[in-house]
């Protein structure tokens, strides 16, 4: 049992060099191209959520804008109060 | 062929494509020999080496030049090596349904025989079946080192570059993968 154990453990040892094929060479080597092209591209909903976060910003600061255009009179009320001590200079 | 690391870093700075291919060129063939050794499939070890060396492409820049190319090669490979056998190996087959002897001869021309008398081939097949399932059931650090060292042939200070850890460490691992393998065997034998 003892000596088949230690053939079974030598088999392994013996096994030849393998040599690349020219295949997995091939996809060896276009690894920088696929690389770059992934980093490159943007999947299109990633897109699509840039644009939709920049046009929600856009129109977000377009409404508070025409809020506190027509609410003027409270908002200017609260900076004059903020900046009376500029009168006294 | 070997790259002397500190060449390798001039050229990684004038042309990282060009330093990349050179890598491949000289590593591709080692790096994949010790991923068949440690999956025991052809199509896992071709999976396994296009792992890596996107890894070191993507990497690449942090190559500082302060240990051997090889080395620092090997590490990366053993790193991904655990993820796969960890993560992509564990309960997807075993070892000993997918091993094609056939496909080795083929690939390499391999012959278990002596005087090509297909016992001798029947028996090596058995054999190589029953250790690749043994070598399957080791905690991964064992697999992994026991493949370094005994299948791949590579030192034990460099399994212990390799895995990062201390030489008395491979020893061990070893030592216990060995004895882990006899019992697993004589209980194969046995059944």
């Amino acid at each position: 049992m003892e000596n088949r154990i230690d053939e079974i453990l030598k088999s392994g040892e013996q096994l030849p060099k393998l040599s690349v094929s020219d295949q997995l060479l091939n996809r060896l080597t276009q690894i920088p191209s696929q690389v770059s092209s992934q980093i490159r591209t943007l999947p299109r909903s990633v897109k699509w959520m840039l644009v939709a976060g920049i046009a929600s910003i856009v129109v977000l600061n377009t409404l508070i804008m025409l809020y506190y255009r027509n609410n003027s009179g409270s908002s200017g009320e609260l900076s004059n109060m903020y900046f009376s001590y500029l009168n006294q200079l | 062929m070997e790259i002397e690391g500190n060449n390798w870093k001039e050229l990684l700075g004038q042309d990282k494509e060009k330093a990349y291919r050179l890598l491949v060129s000289a590593y591709a063939e080692k790096v994949y020999n010790t991923c068949y050794r440690l999956t025991f499939h052809e199509e896992d070890a071709e999976d396994l080496t296009q792992e890596i060396f996107t890894a070191i492409y993507l990497s690449i820049d942090s190559y500082k030049g302060d240990s051997k190319l090889s080395t620092w090669i090997y590490s990366l490979t053993v790193n991904k090596a655990k993820e796969f056998i960890r993560y992509k190996l564990r309960d997807k087959r075993s070892a000993s349904s997918t091993f094609s002897l056939d496909w080795l001869k083929e690939s390499t021309g391999y012959d278990a025989s002596d005087e090509n008398n297909p016992l001798d081939e029947v028996i090596q097949k058995e054999r190589l079946e029953l250790l690749f399932a043994a070598i399957e059931e080791l905690p991964d650090n064992q697999r992994i080192a026991y493949s370094l060292n005994k299948l791949d042939g590579l030192s034990y200070g460099e399994v212990a570059e390799s895995m990062d850890i201390s030489l008395s460490s491979v020893e061990s691992l070893l030592f216990r993968a060995k004895q882990n393998l006899k019992k697993s065997l004589e209980k194969k034998l046995k059944d």
